[in-house]
């Protein structure tokens, strides 16, 4: 399955959201939202959030556990794990390279 | 109700959704933009959330946007949700094909259980080793439906428990109180009929305790069987545990027709070294082996077929689910 986001177009950054979130744990989609909303300062809507969630869902990153009144809680798989430590790794690459060539150019 | 909808009843979501609805939880204007799959799967959840939100004009635009995204990508966005209720349904139909084998194994053991038949069975090899190969292979089936099968029962037994859901609890209920009914039918019969020497013919009384015993084995294995596969199409179970529960299942109808394949070579090696005994009268209550034989070998096979049909319906499920993930 795949652990790439890139091919998910407008859902790739909601998608890379929430599986930060659900590192945190399992959450719902309300809690997804707030926690988000204060981790990265991005207010998902819930039309995008489902969006993204379908299709994370669809691919086996994460899975939903049994509703809890009329919430569904989901957490990361396996998959979602792996896929969310090379996303992160790869921003984290990224961002040494800008912030290098950033001293650089100014030093 | 189209294919896609169907698929999501067994999990109670669509249900428990419509009820939603007709309770004007969450915007249900906002919830029919959505494609009718879609609302089966996600409706009661997303329902809840939109309850929560504010309902400004960004929300409103953005749920417009993700109902025209779920009509574009409906099948991309549901395809593994069908795929796991595909593969749920065809463990259930696995489980209840092996009911009815049992069944026709218990009438199979009931008829061989008499000296003559155990005699044949250690003299000829051939009418042994099928016969053998059933006893060993019956044991490898019950042991896959219980791995298989277990996990899902106590899984959604435990949920059932924690979120209340008394009439899943029910069901489960069905076969230990079916289980009570029948040992409490036996000690009725034991007590009614009187003992008499063996080998003799049945009397009317043996007739009739043994057709009050069959009522009841029989009505109690169909209530648990319907009552524990419903228990199980209505339960939130773990994707992981379905996927898991398809090889057990798969081994368990591999097992199924091998004991059919035994059980009719069985009846042609007994035909030929022992006619006199496949034609006599040792089916159930004295009656013609032979019909006994034909019917438990017609029941063996419908049930095998049904298996292994389950099974491929999962395989195509799984090799679907595959496909469109690579596509």
């Amino acid at each position: 399955l795949g652990g790439d986001l890139s091919d998910l177009g407008r859902f790739s950054d909601p998608s890379l959201l929430i599986l930060a979130s659900l590192a945190g744990g399992p959450k719902h989609g309300y809690a997804m939202m707030e926690d988000i909303e204060a981790m990265a300062g991005v207010h998902l809507g819930p039309g995008t959030l489902y969006g993204a969630l379908a299709r994370l869902e669809q691919r086996g990153l994460i899975e939903p556990l049994p509703a809890e009144d009329r919430r569904r809680p989901y957490r990361l798989t396996g998959a979602g794990v792996r896929a969310l430590r090379e996303q992160l790794t790869s921003l984290e690459e990224f961002s040494q390279t800008g912030l290098q060539r950033l001293r650089e150019a100014q030093g | 109700m189209n294919d896609e909808t169907r698929d999501w009843v067994h999990a109670g979501s669509a249900a428990r959704f419509k009820r939603l609805e007709s309770a004007n939880v969450g915007h249900p204007w906002l919830l029919r933009l959505y494609p009718s799959a879609w609302r089966a799967r996600y409706g009661e959840e997303f329902a809840e959330l939109l309850t929560a939100c504010p309902l400004t004009l960004g929300t409103v635009v953005d749920v417009i946007c993700g109902a025209l995204d779920a009509h574009l990508h409906g099948d991309v966005l549901l395809g593994r949700a069908r795929m796991i209720n595909r593969l749920r349904a065809s463990e259930i139909a696995v489980f209840c094909a092996y009911i009815a084998f049992v069944v026709a194994g218990i009438g199979y053991q009931k008829m061989t259980e008499y000296d003559d038949f155990l005699n044949l069975a250690h003299a000829h090899l051939e009418v042994g080793a099928p016969y053998y190969t059933i006893v060993y292979t019956s044991a490898i089936a019950l042991l896959a439906v219980l791995v298989g099968g277990l996990p899902l029962a106590f899984v959604a037994a435990q949920q059932a428990l924690a979120a209340r859901r008394w009439g899943i609890l029910a069901l489960f209920a069905v076969p230990v109180v079916s289980f009570i009914a029948l040992i409490a039918t036996i000690e009725g019969a034991l007590r009614l009929v009187a003992p008499h020497p063996t080998n003799t013919p049945p009397t009317p009384g043996d007739a009739a305790s043994f057709h009050i015993l069959a009522i009841v084995f029989g009505v109690g294995a169909i209530a648990s069987t319907f009552a524990v596969s419903a228990a199980i199409a209505r339960s939130d179970l773990p994707a992981n545990l379905i996927r898991f529960a398809f090889w057990p299942g798969v081994v368990a109808a591999a097992a199924m027709a091998v004991m059919l394949v035994a059980t009719i070579i069985w009846g042609f090696a007994l035909h030929a070294d022992a006619p006199a005994l496949y034609n006599g009268n040792d089916g159930a209550l004295g009656s013609s082996t032979a019909a006994s034989y034909l019917a438990i070998v017609g029941l063996m096979a419908i049930a095998t077929i049904a298996a292994v049909a389950a099974c491929a319906f999962g395989q195509r499920a799984r090799t679907a689910r595959v496909a469109a993930v690579e596509a």
